[in-house]
């Protein structure tokens, strides 16, 4: 009985006491579970390691965490899909991305990466394991490049290096090396298509 | 590519339940909610969540499925783990597929008694003559007056073994055997009957299936096959407070309901005809004591007071929890 009464007291505390008391657990506990689902969320990140490991994004995304924009080529052969079917950025800012166009009807793809600022390597993570088997100089328009034969994973790609607008760029393809050449000498920071 | 989204969306479903429902359990432990129909309402809210709230932000915000809210806004995304592999599978796709399977095998431990229960031979009515029967439809009316429902049938089994439930949806009835007269009371038979007819009243056997038909359709999300288990313990809670209120004896209840407890396991399983008995039933035998135990406590602590501005607690949850998930995907 006495507890009832107790617990009677207690309940009739003050109305606007009562909402404030109610109105702060619920922010303490709406608080505590965005926390903790932010923690959660950053785990990933963390046990991964940003700096790293390469995470798959759209181009929007990927130019976003580059804080820069992506090189794009204004020739684009009609034998590849748009969107590229995969982009990979690693570094954050400073980073690199790489962007893999596939063709539509499964021949060759081709791969384009790029660093987002000038003087910044394109992420080992983002080359992965290739072995140069043999490499000349060569240009694009009027960049000095270099034109590399290389093994992927086994698989064997040409490479052409060089630089737009200061940034190191390397487009791959398992295909034409014209269709490469063209490529190249109409990638560019500005506009985009669509 | 649709299997995919289809994926996802699962996930989300998945995801956005165990949130709202370790959020709702937070507010009724900080809340300190002991009102039964308090607590059933804030956790109906998280089990509302996957059924309706989440569908309408798949449908109003699609945005929300895109990479840049994922990255720029989400504060939890669960496709961040897809970065992680492991044995070759990235861990989205194994928590999706562990959280699938619990919610399967939650559901399947309560389907399964509730299909074997079909299997068995229907209940059959014994002869409602003698002092027994008398006693119980002695009884019903008064306590159907109390609870402003309509007097249901009586269906008396002539056995020995303790049986008491209610039954059916549009024609409720309460079945009751010899043996439960036996067993009980008459201050015990009648808060027995009590608890029962406020089941009754209530519409609880509608709405036990109404919960079954959500958990068949949630039947891969775990939280929401927990949560409608502690609804439908908030539910006998409930009916407990109604049947005290009207019988007057919470002692006689908590006794009631103790020596049928332990009357039931020494006898073989009678087949019930409803999910919330199925929930409670054969295959959680521990939980169901333990269950037993906790209502008995709270039954002679007395009745519990419901909070103030407890529709106001219910509305502020509910827009919190859709305002935390709206940045969960």
């Amino acid at each position: 009985m006495t507890q009832s009464v107790s617990q009677t007291v207690q309940r009739a505390r003050p109305g606007a006491l009562e909402l404030a008391r109610m109105a702060a657990t619920l922010a303490y506990v709406v608080a505590a579970t965005g926390a903790a689902l932010a923690a959660l969320g950053a785990l990933p990140r963390w046990i991964a390691g940003d700096a790293a490991a390469s995470r798959r994004v759209s181009l929007d995304e990927a130019e976003r965490r580059l804080g820069a924009r992506l090189p794009l080529p204004a020739y684009y052969p009609e034998r590849l899909a748009w969107p590229p079917a995969e982009i990979r950025v690693a570094g954050g800012r400073q980073g690199a991305a790489r962007v893999l166009f596939a063709a539509r009807d499964g021949g060759a793809p081709l791969e384009l990466l790029a660093a987002a600022e000038p003087g910044s390597p394109i992420a080992d993570a983002l080359l992965e394991d290739r072995t140069v088997l043999s490499s000349r100089k060569t240009t694009v328009g009027v960049h000095p490049a270099t034109l590399a034969s290389v093994l992927v994973d086994g698989v064997s790609w040409q490479e052409l290096a060089f630089e737009v607008d200061g940034r190191a760029v390397l487009l791959r393809t398992q295909g034409d090396l014209d269709e490469l050449v063209r490529m190249a000498k109409s990638l560019h920071i500005e506009g985009r298509r669509r | 590519m649709e299997s995919a989204k289809w994926a996802e969306i699962l996930a989300q479903a998945i995801l956005h339940t165990l949130v709202a429902s370790l959020f709702v359990e937070a507010l009724v432990r900080s809340w300190r909610v002991a009102d039964p129909g308090q607590r059933m309402a804030l956790r109906v809210t998280a089990l509302g969540y996957p059924l309706v709230l989440f569908p309408a932000l798949v449908l109003a915000f699609p945005a929300r499925g895109g990479d840049e809210f994922r990255e720029r806004w989400a504060i939890f995304a669960g496709r961040s783990w897809a970065d992680l592999h492991f044995l070759g599978i990235d861990l989205f796709t194994w928590w999706v597929l562990l959280f699938a399977g619990l919610g399967a095998l939650l559901f399947l431990m309560d389907l399964w008694p509730l299909v074997r229960g079909r299997r068995r031979p229907r209940l059959v009515a014994g002869p409602a003559d003698g002092p027994e029967p008398a006693a119980v439809a002695g009884a019903l009316p008064e306590l159907a007056r109390a609870l402003d429902i309509a007097t249901p049938p009586m269906v008396f089994l002539d056995r020995e073994a303790p049986v008491l439930f209610c039954t059916g949806v549009r024609r409720p009835a309460i079945v009751v055997s010899r043996g439960t007269v036996a067993l009980l009371d008459p201050d015990e038979l009648r808060a027995a009957l009590a608890h029962e007819l406020a089941h009754v009243s209530g519409r609880d056997p509608l709405k036990s299936w109404i919960a079954m038909g959500a958990r068949a359709l949630m039947c891969l999300n775990p939280a929401f096959q927990v949560v409608a288990r502690a609804v439908a313990r908030d539910a006998e809670a409930l009916a407990d407070e109604r049947a005290a209120a009207v019988c007057g004896d919470r002692l006689a209840l908590a006794s009631g309901l103790l020596k049928l407890h332990r009357a039931t396991a020494r006898w073989p399983a009678v087949p019930r005809t409803l999910p919330f008995a199925a929930t409670l039933a054969e295959p959680l035998a521990r939980v169901r004591s333990r269950d037993v135990e906790l209502r008995c406590r709270r039954l002679l602590d007395g009745a519990p007071l419901p909070l103030p501005y407890g529709r106001v607690r219910v509305l502020l949850a509910g827009a919190a929890l859709t305002a935390l998930l709206f940045f969960v995907v």
